[in-house]
């Protein structure tokens, strides 16, 4: 079956932009799942490249009909062929920040040309992580970088906009926003802390960078101080050692504090009902 | 690698899984269009193939599927 060109594609999206997702014809389906299956094929190759070239789990997924028609509607200027999400892979994993920005730059290297996305900089509605997108034979497709805890919140966000309204991805109130939810708290209430657990998350990974750095070169001076006691202006050192050391501890106890603010946030949402 | 013809109702959380052999993928979308054509009229279903190593790391990168609110959540404390 010949493949659709970049005017015929475009022309769908209007066409199933005009109609919704609820009242597609027959014919806008046929071209439709067409356009999804030569997707669905540049995918795959993709897939497999990044899985073997990296070494990570990757898991991949052709857009619903249902979640592209809406994209359409929401995005009265965006033409299907340049839909950056038709097709998208997923890689989740343990990392700090820099490992993220490497992993980034890693799949950057595999698709020359990419373009990188930094929804960490620039967070939609709460969302962060980082998107990679490539085009591979005229196609593109979107490669999500998440952290376990951008990915945690994602999901977390997802599921609840199944039960209190899809809009809440797009930073819409919740169905019913006053209702009740447990701890005397509303669904606006949790949609409001997932917001701050999103920037709070955020400044955990950024932290925790410098946070390994700063101690490494904190302990070597120490270290040093120890094997050559004759140091000139020792005292001074002594000192400036001690008050640094003072400083990332108390950096550290804030540090600390976060996490367990995250942890609690979600422990609290773990009895929602 | 596998495919998941993943169908799950966003209303109720319900979950239904068919797996795929990797040369089988082109089935797995078609299958997924049928489904697609047959609930047009209840938006509250969603039909979707997703390729993975296994069923394992399928659950883990899209875990809404697999998870209430309450369980993700739990994995974050």
């Amino acid at each position: 079956m010949a493949e659709l060109s970049r005017s015929q594609i475009d022309k769908l999206g209007r066409r199933l932009r005009r109609a919704g997702p609820n009242n597609l014809s027959d014919e806008e389906r046929d071209l439709l799942e067409r356009l999804v299956a030569a997707h669905g094929t540049v995918l795959a190759t993709v897939q497999l490249r990044l899985a073997k070239e990296l070494g990570l789990p990757v898991t991949s997924r052709t857009k619903t009909t249902g979640t592209l028609v809406e994209k359409l509607q929401r995005s009265p200027s965006m033409a299907l062929s340049r839909m950056q999400d038709i097709a998208g892979a997923r890689l989740v994993a343990e990392m700090n920040r820099t490992e993220q920005d490497q992993l980034v730059a890693r799949i950057v290297e595999l698709f020359p040309g990419a373009d990188v996305k930094d929804r960490r900089a620039e967070p939609s509605h709460g969302y962060r992580a980082v998107h990679v997108i490539v085009e591979v034979d005229q196609r593109l497709v979107e490669i999500q970088v998440r952290t376990v805890l951008q990915d945690l919140w994602a999901q977390v966000v997802e599921r609840l906009a199944d039960r209190w309204g899809r809009g809440i991805r797009y930073g819409d109130l919740p169905n019913d926003p006053d209702a009740e939810v447990g701890g005397g708290n509303t669904r606006r209430d949790v949609i409001e802390g997932l917001m701050t657990q999103s920037e709070v998350t955020d400044k955990i990974e950024q932290d925790a960078v410098g946070m390994v750095k700063a101690e490494a070169r904190l302990v070597a001076a120490e270290r040093r101080l120890e094997s050559a006691p004759t140091t000139p202006n020792l005292l001074e050192v002594q000192e400036y050692t001690a008050e640094t050391r003072r400083m990332f501890e108390e950096f550290k106890n804030e540090h600390r504090a976060l996490e367990e603010q995250v942890r609690g946030f979600f422990l609290a949402l773990s009895s929602l009902e | 690698m596998s495919y998941y013809l993943v169908v799950y109702d966003r209303s109720t959380g319900a979950v239904e899984v068919e797996e795929f052999a990797d040369q089988q993928r082109d089935l797995a979308l078609h299958r997924r269009f049928v489904h697609e054509r047959e609930q047009r009229n209840r938006p509250e279903i969603e039909v979707v193939v997703l390729g993975a190593e296994s069923r394992e790391a399928l659950e883990r990168t899209h875990a809404r599927y697999f998870k209430t609110v309450q369980e993700l959540a739990k994995s974050g404390t």
